[in-house]
């Protein structure tokens, strides 16, 4: 594969600076996949169509199948690994989305997974939209906030459960238990 | 820059549109030349006469502006329509106007508000093109190949009422018909004009001026509305698909042309 032009790209990836030489075809999430092992981050339908392959880039929520890697130099991103297991050293305030492990949680209680593939991708897309919301979120919000999530296995009755059950402590004060910390990744 | 790279180069904006015709080799440019590094070309801003947007400004930034959702009522619901919210936090205003896919949004929004836009060209001249003049049919706009879209600009109307309504088979997909309406109030409160727009029903956004001006003759009249819209079924061309045949797409519009009617004056009634 001579001859292919490389740039060198330094970006942060879950809170640690990395340095990656990357094509400028390469997309963020087949870097991510590939040169990082950051292999949570699935890739779908590679069209932009799935929301998989959904990672946190400078604070919002992306499509890492749709944005080159050179695209995220010197960019904060942030994928499921280390959104469900925050780094010990940094501070939990600067790290996105703080409520993610919390909605994991709720997801296996309510079996929001079953074969797991568009997890990754459901629970950032789940916990940026709870996390953007002002106040309570209906049903209807909530499965409009996940429109561009696919899951073919579970009929998103659990999925859009769980967003409730995080996001509305209110509604569901005895359901929401943090005791469990496994995460799906 | 984009002389230097050839005739294949393309820019990308928010790449929401490009990346994905690429994914399916229906696009297959040389060169991409990223607007992301410009910063001058985000934000929004007010003038005396205009709101002023830079044509890389978010998607999801439209909605969240204060100001100018309070000038064009319409914008929050029409940019909750564009794709989804993991593309709305990168696609852009100036992409979408520029990819000028007739099913889309923000471009019939645009043409409603009586917007223009500002194009550079690589020798350095800039010229305000109307947003009705700056489409050239399914996907294609009249920007040449040496311009730069870099600003759309919206009048400024404190008595803009509209109203917006699409059909689509999903929840967030490409819309099958869609209309907006937008209606300017004298100050007394009646309706002095109305801007009436189609989209997905033909090659671009589409004015319709007969309807307009039935509606403006009628004073909004709700009797008048039913058959304003009615003639909305001879002025569209939509395309015949296997599974939306034109007749169909012909009713449609004339359900979204009244509903968005309705919507834009229902709070003058």
């Amino acid at each position: 594969m001579s001859g292919i032009e490389t740039h060198g790209v330094s970006m942060s990836v879950n809170g640690r600076r990395v340095e990656l030489n990357v094509e400028p075809r390469n997309t963020l999430a087949d870097v991510l996949r590939e040169q990082c092992g950051l292999t949570g981050t699935k890739l779908g339908c590679e069209q932009g169509s799935c929301g998989a392959c959904t990672v946190i880039h400078d604070g919002r929520q992306i499509r890492s199948c749709l944005m080159f890697a050179v695209q995220a130099a010197d960019a904060e991103v942030w994928t499921i690994e280390g959104l469900s297991h925050p780094p010990a050293d940094q501070r939990a305030s600067e790290v996105p989305l703080p409520k993610l492990p919390d909605l994991a949680c709720a997801l296996k209680r309510n079996h929001g997974l079953q074969c797991g593939f568009c997890t990754p991708g459901m629970l950032i897309a789940g916990a940026a939209l709870g996390h953007a919301a002002s106040g309570s979120l209906d049903d209807e919000e909530i499965r409009e906030g996940l429109s561009g999530n696919i899951c073919r296995c579970t009929g998103y009755q659990g999925i859009v459960q769980s967003i409730a059950e995080t996001f509305n402590p209110e509604t569901f004060d005895d359901a929401t238990s943090n005791a469990e910390t496994e995460a799906a990744s | 820059m984009h002389a230097a790279a050839g005739e294949d180069a393309r820019f990308i904006a928010g790449g929401q549109s490009l990346v994905p015709m690429m994914s399916l080799r229906l696009a297959a440019p040389t060169d991409l030349i990223d607007l992301n590094t410009v910063d001058q070309l985000s934000g929004i801003s007010h003038s005396a006469t205009h709101i002023r947007i830079g044509a890389m400004t978010r998607q999801e930034d439209l909605a969240a502006d204060e100001s100018l959702c309070a000038h064009v009522p319409a914008m929050r619901a029409v940019v909750d329509s564009v794709g989804h919210p993991g593309t709305r936090t990168r696609g852009t205003i100036g992409g979408s106007l520029c990819h000028a896919d007739p099913s889309a949004e923000l471009p019939a929004l645009l043409l409603a508000v009586d917007a223009d836009v500002l194009v550079a060209s690589s020798g350095g001249e800039t010229r305000r093109v109307a947003v009705e003049n700056f489409f050239g049919g399914y996907f294609e706009t009249t920007i040449q190949p040496d311009e730069l879209l870099t600003e759309i600009r919206i009048p400024l109307a404190s008595r803009r009422r509209m109203g917006f309504h699409e059909v689509t088979l999903r929840s967030a997909d490409f819309a099958v018909a869609g209309a907006i309406a937008s209606a300017q109030l004298d100050a007394d409160g009646a309706l002095g004009s109305i801007r009436v727009v189609t989209f997905a029903l033909g090659d671009r956004p589409q004015r319709l001026r007969e309807v307009e001006t039935a509606v403006v003759d009628a004073q909004g009249d709700p009797s008048a509305i039913r058959s304003a819209a009615q003639v909305t079924e001879h002025l569209i061309s939509p395309l015949d698909e296997p599974h939306l045949s034109a007749t169909y797409r012909r009713q449609l519009g004339v359900a979204v042309v009244r509903c968005a009617l309705e919507g834009a004056l229902e709070a003058n009634t």
